[in-house]
């Protein structure tokens, strides 16, 4: 009973926030929290641009979404499959510094002011 | 060598002797679990192998019809590794915070293939504090940095207002 409570609980907060996403495009209102990373910083942290992308994948616009961020629209099948799987604990040690070692170096990559490099930019 | 029947119904092994007689004194397994030898098609309770018999009787010597189920034995007990949320917390409050709780998440799948279990169950640990410290430190320099944004609205309105009085 109370994993169906957290379960109801966890669909309703996923639901609005999906319909904000949609609904409020991130490049015309300013009611989503921004990222402390680059607050601080000035820089792309390897998360930023995931909520415009989020919006523009709603929307059925699969390369704005990937222009966003391709980093966090590639690691959607990842975790809706570590999701389904339910225990992350038993995959092989290696995959996990993959994934460290992607995330680190997208966020580098896409700060480097040069051309290739600026496609991974929001 | 032996294959054996878990608490889940599911076949483990093969695995030696030594580490049943391990798992019967750890209390994972008991004289009812059922194991066969490695190359025989028979499984047996492991009290009927002489080679536990005496470590795995004891416990369980009235064969009363009421008595309790076998412990569940678990060869890999749930550690959470939180991998999930360390990303999200990396991609979404805190940079470098969350990269040491994905740190900790891989150590947790590392200990658990070495069957550290106690190793494992520490690291799972540290990744949910970083996770948290991700998450707090994220929301207080969330609220910082709006505040540092509103303060000098609220001035120029304040003296605006100072000023038309």
């Amino acid at each position: 009973m109370v994993i169906r409570l957290k379960t109801i609980l966890l669909g309703l907060a996923f639901g609005a926030v999906a319909t904000a996403v949609f609904a409020f495009d991130p490049e015309r209102v300013r009611i989503y929290p921004v990222c402390p990373f680059h607050q601080w910083t000035g820089l792309w942290c390897p998360g930023c641009g995931t909520t415009r992308a989020l919006h523009q994948l709603l929307h059925g616009n699969l390369a704005a979404a990937f222009r966003f961020n391709a980093l966090s629209m590639a690691l959607l099948p990842v975790a809706g499959y570590l999701i389904v799987r339910g225990d992350a604990s038993t995959l092989k040690p290696t995959w996990i510094w993959v994934l460290l070692v992607a995330i680190v170096a997208f966020g580098v990559l896409r700060n480097i002011p040069a051309y290739p490099f600026t496609l991974l930019a929001p | 060598m032996f294959k054996i029947i878990g608490g889940d119904g599911r076949p483990y092994g093969p695995v030696s002797a030594d580490q049943i007689r391990q798992w019967i004194a750890e209390g994972r397994a008991n004289a009812q679990t059922m194991a066969q030898l490695e190359g025989s098609v028979e499984w047996k309770p492991l009290g009927q192998y002489p080679e536990f018999a005496s470590s795995a009787t004891p416990p369980v010597m009235p064969p009363a019809p009421t008595a309790a189920p076998a412990p569940a034995f678990q060869p890999r007990p749930d550690v959470p590794n939180y991998l999930v949320p360390a990303i999200l917390s990396t991609i979404c409050c805190c940079l470098p915070l969350g990269i040491v709780a994905i740190v900790f998440a891989a150590q947790v799948n590392t200990k658990l293939q070495a069957g550290d279990i106690p190793g494992a169950l520490e690291a799972s640990r540290k990744a949910r504090m970083w996770i948290w410290l991700a998450v707090v430190l994220g929301l207080l320099s969330f609220g910082l940095f709006s505040a540092l944004w509103c303060l000098p609205l609220m001035h120029h309105h304040a003296f605006r207002m100072y000023r038309t009085w």
